[in-house]
């Protein structure tokens, strides 16, 4: 298990012959609060060559559970929330999968990642043996509605896995923007 | 009566025709997954329609007469016949067209519904602007209603990040879309003015008040799967109560009283 920090990136097929299928798995902690907090959601984008979303169908989160062609699906279990990705089956037009932790927009108060606690993304292979492992690193994200936590991006002819960790100001309204989703 | 001439009724959307799988060759395959019908007209068909008339003897109605050997139906001990079973399929994947939320701009007698995407229904708050109050109904059937000046009835329904799933917040009523899984139905009850349905994103669409012969708005959400679909119902002015008991909400009663004990 490799563990990773912002920027940095690792070969994942090239380091795991023979990987079809990677779990994306996310976990945090929430400092508890009496009145309305932030939730959490998961989101993996769909990319094609311009870096943007293939379609609107081409993401998933817990109320959108695969993609069209399968080869994405959400799931829940161990951690707070999974992903699976059969890396053999993702589509040819697909260059990168964003992943996408975002605060839902509730207006209620939606609250931020300052509340946020021991973020972390890590991947794992069909046996559930953890192959990398991102750690968010703590600091002021009182500002922070909505975090690029990584990217599973092809390269020559393999995937590799790019651990980001950059945050949005402006949430998900900015995370669609920047992927032309139509949320 | 012919059956299968029945056509699916647009209006009733917590109804829906469920087919038995046969072991015909021309059924679908084990495990695959029908694909979704797009050839449902939404115009009534004229032979729908409630009927108050009594069903003739050789027509419907339950029959406690043995099924006939090779029905295949259930019970019949026809089991050499009976298909696999077939994956679970998704209610969504067989619901009638209807037009999504930014296809139309007000929700009249004449359109009475749009359904909103997994997108739509899954993120922020569905607001209610204009409605004087509001029932709901969660998955564990817990109901609950409130106005629009506080007053409550039934049990409200919490959520893990400290919100109803429905409410009332500075004036207009709310829908917790973050647990749209917990949620299984609503009603919003307008009052004179149009209701204003808005999404995340800004999206909004307004829901005509009245009919032309007075009956009043009401706003019915329901959860198919994971899709929101809206429909705006007309109804004779009464109050609340009876709105409720018209779309069969049945408060829940709270237990959480103070009976003095330790």
């Amino acid at each position: 298990m490799a563990s990773m920090i912002p920027g940095s990136n690792a070969a994942l097929t090239a380091e795991n012959p023979g990987l079809r299928k990677v779990l994306v798995a996310f976990g945090w902690t929430i400092t508890q609060s009496l009145g309305p907090q932030a939730e959490l959601v998961p989101m993996a984008i769909m990319c094609g060559q311009d870096g943007l979303a293939l379609s609107d169908d081409h993401l998933v989160f817990f109320n959108q559970l695969a993609t069209p062609e399968g080869s994405m699906e959400f799931v829940g279990a161990d951690d707070q929330e999974q992903i699976d990705v059969d890396l053999a089956a993702v589509p040819e037009d697909v260059r990168k999968i964003a992943f996408v932790v975002y605060v839902d927009p509730d207006l209620r108060g939606p609250g931020n990642f300052g509340a946020v606690k021991n973020a972390y993304v890590r991947l794992a292979d069909e046996t559930h043996r953890e192959l990398l492992r991102f750690d968010i690193p703590s600091g002021n994200q009182m500002q922070v509605k909505a975090m690029l936590f990584g990217e599973l991006y092809r390269h020559s002819g393999g995937w590799k896995f790019r651990a980001i960790g950059q945050g949005y100001q402006n949430g998900l309204a900015g995370v669609a923007a920047d992927y032309k989703l139509a949320l | 009566m012919d059956h299968h001439a029945r056509r699916p009724r647009p209006d009733i959307t917590y109804l829906s025709r469920r087919i038995r799988p046969t072991s015909t060759p021309t059924g679908p395959e084990p495990g695959r997954i029908p694909a979704a019908r797009t050839d449902v007209s939404l115009s009534p068909a004229p032979s729908s329609g409630l009927s108050l008339e009594r069903p003739t003897a050789s027509s419907v109605g339950l029959s406690l007469e043995r099924p006939r050997a090779g029905t295949g139906g259930p019970g019949t001990g026809d089991r050499g016949s009976r298909p696999t079973l077939l994956a679970p399929v998704r209610d969504s994947a067989r619901l009638f067209s209807a037009p999504g939320f930014t296809d139309t701009r007000q929700l009249s007698e004449d359109a009475p519904i749009v359904r909103l995407n997994a997108r739509q229904s899954g993120i922020g708050t569905l607001l209610v602007h204009g409605a004087r109050s509001t029932a709901w109904e969660d998955i564990d059937q817990v109901t609950g209603a409130e106005n629009v000046h506080g007053e409550t009835a039934g049990v409200a329904s919490p959520t893990a990040g400290n919100r109803k799933l429905v409410a009332f917040h500075d004036g207009s009523a709310a829908v917790t879309l973050r647990h749209v899984q917990r949620f299984r139905r609503a009603i919003f009850i307008a009052q004179d003015e149009p209701l204003v349905v808005s999404l995340f994103g800004e999206a909004a669409l307004a829901v005509s008040p009245k009919t032309p012969d007075g009956k009043s708005a009401v706003l019915y959400i329901s959860r198919i799967d994971s899709l929101l679909e809206l429909r705006a119902d007309y109804v004779e002015a009464a109050d609340d109560q009876a709105i409720w008991a018209g779309f069969g909400f049945t408060m829940t009663t709270p237990t959480h009283v103070h009976t003095g004990r330790r």
